[in-house]
Parts: C-alpha cells; structure tokens; sequence
C-alpha cells in the first residue's frame, strides 16, 4: 500500500475521521497502531513477525537497561540487542550480497519493507535508553513509536525522545497545523507521483542502455534522474511528515533544498536529514567523530559513509557510492572548498552529486563507468538527448529555488479559508490528470 | 471547518468536471482509429466491433472487393481491438453511432466478447477511457448481476478515476508517435512485429494442444463463460445499434480458445465449426489458436463475404 494509492487515501481518511471523533488517548494510540499493522501487512503479513520480534525484544531490553545500574553487563545487554537486531538486518538485506560474492549459496528471502528503517529506530531506542533517555512508558507506545504508519516504511528515521513524550497526552485538534500539512501532503504527492513517477520511464530508458547514450543524452538522462530521486524520496517524506501533522504528532524533516547546499558537507545536512542525523549519532561520533585527529576523522568518516552507502543497499555500487561521498567529505575538510563563491559551490557540489548518483543508479559498476566517461565528454554512443526534457528539468531547478511550496510559506496562511479550500480543491484535481497510471513504488522503499 | 470541507469538495468536483470534458483522450489505437474513420465517415456502409480476432481477421479492402462482385456495393471499417470486452465494444458502437455516418447499415458485433477486460488491460488508460460515469455505473450494475463483486470493485474504481482523469495528462506527456496500427481501414495482419513472432513461435511448438482443441471443438459447442455481464453489455449494443437504424449482426470468428456468445438478439454469422471450415482451422494460415495471420485473415474474410451476401440478398 502506498501514499499515492486510492486505498491509502481511503483507509487515511477512515483512520484521520475515527481517531478525532475518539476523546481517549489510549484508544486513539490503539487505532493508530492497529491502523499501522493493517498498513504494513498489507505488502505481506509475514512482516509482521519480524516487526513484533524488534518490536518486544526491544521493549525489554529499553526497561532492563533503564533498571540497571552501570555495569559491565548493561553494556554487554546494549551490545546483544544491537548485535541481534543488525543479525536480523544482515540476514534478510544482505546475506545473499555475501553469500554470492563468497561463491556461497544464496537464500533468496524477501526483503521486508522498512526493516532498514525500523531497525535504525530500535537500535536509537536502546542506545538513547542505555545513555539516559527514559524509557518507552508501555509496549503500546513502544509499538507505535516503532510502526506509526506514515514513517514506518521510509522514514524520516525518527529518535525516540522527538516522538515519545507526543504520546504521552492527547493531541489536540486545535494545535494541528491543518493547513500546513495539507499543503506537505499535496506537495508531496505532486512531488512524488506527478513529477517523479512521470520522469521515471525516460530515466530508465537511459540506465537500460547506457552505451547508447551521447553526451547530452547523459547529461540529460542524470540530471533528470537527480530530480526524480529527490521528488520521490522527498515527495514521500513530506507526505509522511503531512500524514502525521494531521493527526496531530511532528515529525522530524528530512529534506531542506538540499541541491542548494555549496559543499558535500552542507547537501548531507540537507539530504535524508534524519539518516545522516543517525549516522552521526549512532557511528561517527561513537567512532570518535572529529576528535581524533586528521587521519583518525578521515577514517571515521569513510566509515561512516561507507556503511551509509551499504545501507541503501546490498550491491557494490552501493558500497563504492558511499565511499565516493566519504572521499569528498574527507576532502572538504582538507581543501579550501569553503572559500568558493557559493554560486560556484552549489554548481560543483552539483556536479559531484550527479556523479555520485549516476554510481548509485547504474545497473553495474561497468554501466556507471559508460555512463561517467560519457559525462565528461566521452561517450559510447550517439543517441541524441531531448532538449524538451532539459527544460523540463530547468523548471524543476527553479521550482527548488522557490520557496512558495514550504510549510513555512506565509502565502498559504494568508489566505480567507475559503480561497484556499477552493485553490486545494483545484490543484488536488489538476494533480490528478498527471498521475501516471503504472505503478511505480517509491524508491526508497527498496533501501 | 464543514464550511471549508464543503468548498474543497465543490471546488474539487467542479475542477474535475471541467478537466473531464476538457482534457481530449489522449492516444490510443481506439482515438487513431475513430479518426481514419471520420476521414470518410458518411462513406462506410459496414463497421465490426470486435476483439484482436477481428482486428487481425477481417481484411475491409478485400471484404468490400469480395461483397462488390456479389452484388453488394460496400465500405467497411474495421474497430476490432486487441484483447476488447463487451463493456469496451459498447462504448467503441456509442462513439461509432454517435457521428451518425449517413450510409452505415450494419453494426458486426464480434460474438468472442465475453468476459471482463483482461488483468492486463484493467489499469491502463484504455480501459479508463471506456468507464464514463454511465458505462462504468451500468458495467458496475451487470458485474454486480453476474455475482463478480471484485469486477465490479473494479469497474467502479475505472469509473472513479475516470470521471476524476486520472493520468490523463501523464499520459499525453508520455505518448509516443505509432506507426502501422490503423492499417487498412481498421485491419493490421499479424505477420510482423518482433512481440507477435514470439507467440507464433510459442503456437508451433504446441500444435499438439492446438489439434486437440480444434478436435474438440468439433464435437462440443463451446459454452460462454460469463454470458450473463457480457449479454448485458452487448445487448445494449444491439438495441443501440437498432435505434439508430443499423443491422446488428453477430460474428463468432474462427476462434479456438475464445469462449464465445450464444444469446444475443441478432442474426449470427458463424465460422467457429472446423467442419464447416476446415480451412481456417489449418495451422498454415493460423498465427495462434485464436488468430489468423494474413493468409488465413484473406481467406477467412472471403468466406464472410460469401455469408454476408447470402444474409444482405436474404433480407432485400
């Protein structure tokens, strides 16, 4: 089930419509939860399990380690419940990855959806309630905190402390931010399934057949790929974050302009926000972040990026991806990037992105080896690109430059309530007419 | 907040009305089609709706040729359609019969439009485009009547997006320019295409299964597999067609596994019987069990030219 799909909408408007007629406050976490199960057992019911086991185990570790005193043992609990939970990881994302590059037999599992980012979210469980935070109040919350449907499958990957204490009294209709999320909900769909989906098939046809391509078929083909990416998986996080408004709970932010930032530091402060917020937390600042030294820093964050790479997938263009941004992060702080004219940094923060993106998106590594020397004037072959689609792409560039559309726009508060229901109104139904009729799920929700 | 609720819907059921009659269908074979034949609207005395064995079985140019040396001056268009249902050939006879084409007399309604749209076929743009709020809510009632609750869910979900456009405008952003699909008036063989080859090839290597449903068929009359939702739709087009004052005739084309219709209102022109046909059931003219390729689509389309003149002479 998808945020774009007619049957989320439905069982939304069902869920939104029972959960404010309800006054209790456990009765309204309840529905939520069950609401979330039915959500996520509706890709398959077998998820569930896998889920309920992160789900309990963790519960009891939270409260074991908020019980414990410091002790050897304490830790040697954290380290079990994050050693067991990446095993569980390990063994559905990447298990075949290993078990083939050993010449070992694969076991084909299924990859449940979302287990990337659930799992992340009980690890930052365990680890904040072993260093003090407090702990889940019931398994209920727990639950919920874990399977809240509109981040459960793709994020944002939430920290328990940002979203625990919301469930601790109920929310009132009043302190919703109605309009606000109305606009990230439209937005995120136009986002997601009106530009997105419809740049999808001439995305593909370039990765299908990269030793076709000229060099502005390249051109044109990667730069449309950095925006469907960025409309997907921001499309999809802003209707998480709208979903959410609605029913009254915040959500953190995973996106903020990031192809504006003027340096590779700066776009993963503003990439996937609460997944780099993760690793910072969670790896590179265990890992002894910038404190130890250049080489000891250079290390932690080729680490870090690496495994950030990994993350997104079990594939090795996936690992080199990620050490290509490590490599860039490193040398940012070794360059004097930062005394560019921020014009210049955006453009070759930019270009590295699409680099890096055009390693991310290859079928192989061999593919995106055609496909970077075609970009830097080489190409392997002579189909020509489309400058329809280049403009296309020139507009989207300017609509990232507008802020119009951003939940903190005052245009669409100033409106009278009844020009800005009749503006949803047709811009909801405008919408409509561009939402492709093939199914395509979101990207991210492979990772 | 009722107040802003009630304007959202209204503004949004306005906006999408406005859209509906608006925004033009986008391409399809149906639209390509339906503007060949407006070219000569007034001309054609003759129009088969149908399924692919139709599209790929009935040859108008040589139909007219065949029909003229009988005695019966002719001009036929052909508006059979790949994997077509009886909900899609009434919408194709509304869209047909709505140009009110002076010398039209007879309606050929393929008797192999049985069944609902394929799987394939239900969340295109195609299968939309023939869901208007009256044909979706009417196909809705019939799958509803034929005891198919999930088709029906699903004729009313086309209906919905539909009347909302649904893609309409991806899809003209998508669209990418045809060749070779109107052919000649309607009619494109199956000898070519590098998709066709492969079934052709899948057909030679079963002709064991072919034999033994063409044997079959020889001593069973085929029974429909869900008369009761496709005679609704197709008895429409019947009285639609003689509203308007045009002869529907039903055509059971030399199908194998295609079940077919047996109780329509309308006199039934019948090349299903390998007995009576042997010819057409010969695996040098077939493409696949339910389609002729170009050898077997000229000989099957002389063949109702000769059944067609009897059936015009009969009634003069």
């Amino acid at each position: 089930m998808q945020f774009v799909e007619l049957r989320f909408f439905l069982l939304f408007v069902f869920v939104l419509t029972i959960y404010w007629t309800l006054r209790e406050n456990r009765a309204r976490k309840l529905l939520l939860l069950a609401a979330s199960y039915f959500f996520y057992a509706a890709w398959d019911v077998r998820f569930l399990g896998l889920i309920w086991l992160s789900t309990g185990m963790d519960y009891a570790v939270g409260r074991a380690l908020a019980r414990m005193a410091p002790s050897p043992w304490r830790k040697r609990l954290l380290v079990a419940s994050i050693v067991v939970n990446l095993s569980i990881l390990g063994l559905f994302k990447y298990f075949d990855f290993f078990a083939t590059s050993l010449a070992a037999s694969p076991l084909h599992l299924i990859l449940p959806v979302g287990i990337s980012f659930y799992t992340f979210e009980t690890i930052s469980y365990t680890v904040d309630v072993y260093r003090g935070t407090p702990p889940a109040k019931s398994l209920s919350d727990f639950a919920l905190f874990l399977a809240f449907f509109p981040h459960l499958v793709a994020g944002p990957i939430l920290r328990p402390r940002e979203f625990l204490p919301q469930l601790d009294e109920a929310r009132r209709f009043s302190t919703v931010d109605g309009r606000g999320a109305l606009v990230l909900v439209l937005g995120g769909f136009v986002k997601k399934a009106c530009i997105g989906d419809n740049l999808a098939p001439l995305v593909d046809r370039l990765f299908a057949s990269p030793a076709e391509a000229g060099v502005f078929a390249t051109w044109v083909g990667v730069l449309l790929w950095t925006a469907q990416i960025y409309c997907d998986f921001s499309g999809y996080s802003d209707l998480a974050v709208g979903c959410a408004e609605l029913l009254g709970y915040k959500l953190t932010a995973n996106f903020d302009r990031p192809y504006l930032s003027a340096s590779m530091t700066e776009l993963w402060r503003r990439w996937h926000m609460s997944l780099s917020r993760f690793l910072r937390d969670y790896l590179y600042i265990p890992l002894g972040g910038g404190h130890g030294g250049r080489i000891a820093t250079a290390l932690n964050l080729m680490i870090t990026m690496t495994l950030g790479g990994l993350w997104h997938g079990a594939a090795l263009r996936f690992v080199v991806w990620g050490g290509m941004n490590g490599l860039l992060l490193v040398g940012e702080r070794e360059l004097p990037v930062r005394r560019l004219p921020r014009v210049v940094g955006v453009l070759l923060t930019f270009f590295l992105w699409c680099v890096g993106m055009t390693v991310f998106r290859a079928r192989t590594l061999g593919d995106a080896a055609i496909l970077l020397r075609s970009l830097v004037g080489f190409p392997a072959g002579s189909r020509a690109g489309s400058s329809l689609a280049l403009g296309v792409f020139a507009l989207l560039a300017l609509t990232h430059l507008l802020p119009a559309a951003r939940r903190d726009a005052e245009t669409w508060r100033r409106l009278p309530d009844w020009a800005f229901a009749s503006l949803y109104g047709v811009a909801a139904a405008i919408a409509l007419t561009f939402v492709p009729l093939g199914y395509r799920p979101f990207i991210y929700f492979q990772f | 907040m009722t107040r802003s609720l009630a304007i959202f819907a209204a503004s949004f059921a306005a906006a999408a009305a406005l859209l509906y009659r608006a925004l033009p269908p986008p391409p399809s074979l149906l639209e390509e089609k339906l503007a060949s034949f407006d070219v000569e609207a007034d001309q054609y005395t003759t129009v088969f709706v149908g399924t692919s064995a139709v599209y790929r079985g009935v040859v108008p140019s040589l139909l007219d040729e065949e029909l003229g040396a009988r005695g019966v001056s002719s001009r036929t268009f052909n508006f059979g359609l790949p994997g077509g249902s009886a909900g899609e050939a009434l919408y194709v006879a509304e869209r047909v019969l709505a140009r009110r084409p002076a010398k039209l007399r007879y309606l050929i309604i393929d008797g192999g439009l049985v069944g609902f749209p394929e799987p394939s076929n239900l969340r295109t743009r195609r299968n939309l485009e023939w869901h208007g709020p009256s044909r979706a809510a009417a196909s809705f009632v019939a799958a509803l009547r034929a005891r198919r609750p999930l088709e029906a869910l699903e004729e009313a979900r086309a209906g919905l997006y539909r009347a909302f456009s649904v893609g309409v405008s991806s899809d003209w952003i998508q669209s990418e320019p045809t060749e070779r699909r109107v052919g000649d008036d309607g009619f494109v063989a199956l000898d070519w295409g590098p998709t066709e080859g492969t079934r052709h090839r899948d057909f030679l290597l079963r002709l064991d299964a072919y034999r033994a449903n063409v044997e079959k068929m020889s001593h069973d009359d085929r029974r429909p597999e869900d008369e009761t939702y496709s005679a609704a739709m197709l008895a429409e087009v019947v009285a639609l067609s003689r509203r308007r004052g045009v002869q529907p005739i039903v055509l059971r084309p030399p199908t194998v596994t295609t079940p077919v219709l047996s109780t329509l209102d309308a006199p039934v022109v019948r090349f299903d019987d390998p007995r009576r046909y042997p010819e057409l059931y010969d695996p040098a003219v077939r493409y696949d069990q339910n389609h002729l390729n170009e050898q077997g689509a000229r000989a099957f389309t002389r063949l109702l030219a000769g059944e067609l003149a009897t059936f015009v002479h009969a009634v003069r």
